[in-house]
């Protein structure tokens, strides 16, 4: 049975042994190196804006493509969020994903495969923006998310979406 | 395959979006079915599973039939995915990692 509510504890334990393993100390997050480190080959490839991304598992080695239309820092994400579902979420040979948008819950969607991407979303964050380089590097901000300047330069480091890094540094920081 | 607490929160729910639509409270319902204030308040939060014939009396209550709220399996999310496989470049993508081998 699929889990109803995403498992943060179970990702941010999942995150913190991929980022030791592959022996990460500084951003930006080798994230290609660390699906090869899981087992997975990244394939940049056109997919006509049709998908963002697809993990394909392989006996021998799953296959992660990547819209190579999108940004570079979109692309870092799709890969991130596709090594969320290969650790995450077993038994599916094939998953593919459209766009990451945040969707609003509704009777008729289905909670379980929402809760599947909410949780590959969760681990692509926690996996592009570690908790603890994120919390030293702006231990001495006064984060003002007014001032897009310094979102933008942490996005520039962790070479991901502002956007990305407003909502990272939210969760992380906010209430 | 369906899965159990997404089921009986869907159930509760719609039960609860047919008390609602009656004008009926959770003790007038309740007291129908022979069960607690409380334990209606955890059927309609999916929190605690309803006998058959607890449904039954529930639903004579609410004036609907078991049938409107019973949840059927949705084979929504598959279809999505399924779909997606079936476009072109996606699906040339899939057998060009696989062989053809997949799904």
């Amino acid at each position: 049975m699929r889990p109803r509510r995403p498992r943060y504890a179970r990702i941010r334990r999942e995150v913190l042994d991929i980022l030791e393993r592959a022996g990460v100390t500084e951003p930006p997050v080798p994230v290609e190196q660390i699906a090869r480190l899981l087992g997975a080959r990244v394939m940049l490839s056109d997919f006509n804006n049709e998908i963002s991304g697809i993990l394909v598992r392989n006996e021998d080695q799953s296959v992660i493509g990547v819209a190579k239309e999108q940004s570079k820092t979109r692309q870092r994400f799709t890969i991130a969020h596709e090594i969320g579902h290969l650790v995450l979420h077993e038994g599916e040979s094939v998953h593919i994903d459209r766009e990451f948008r945040v969707k609003l819950r509704s009777r008729q969607s289905s909670m379980a495969v929402d809760v599947d991407e909410i949780e590959a979303n969760a681990f692509a964050a926690a996996l592009l923006m570690p908790e603890t380089l994120l919390r030293h590097d702006v231990r001495n901000l006064d984060i003002d998310f007014d001032d897009a300047s310094q979102v933008d330069a942490l996005a520039k480091r962790y070479n991901v979406s502002g956007q990305a890094m407003t909502f990272r540094l939210l969760n992380l920081l906010g209430g | 395959m369906i899965d159990r607490d997404e089921f009986y929160i869907e159930l509760g729910a719609k039960l609860r979006a047919k008390r609602e639509a009656t004008g009926l409270t959770q003790a007038d319902v309740a007291e129908v079915a022979g069960i607690s204030r409380t334990s209606l308040t955890n059927m309609e939060g999916g929190r605690q599973r309803i006998l058959v014939d607890q449904l039954v009396l529930l639903c004579g209550k609410l004036g609907a039939s078991p049938a409107e709220v019973i949840p059927v399996e949705t084979p929504r999310p598959k279809r999505d995915q399924a779909k997606l496989a079936d476009i072109p470049v996606v699906q040339s993508f899939i057998q060009s990692v696989t062989g053809g081998q997949a799904r």
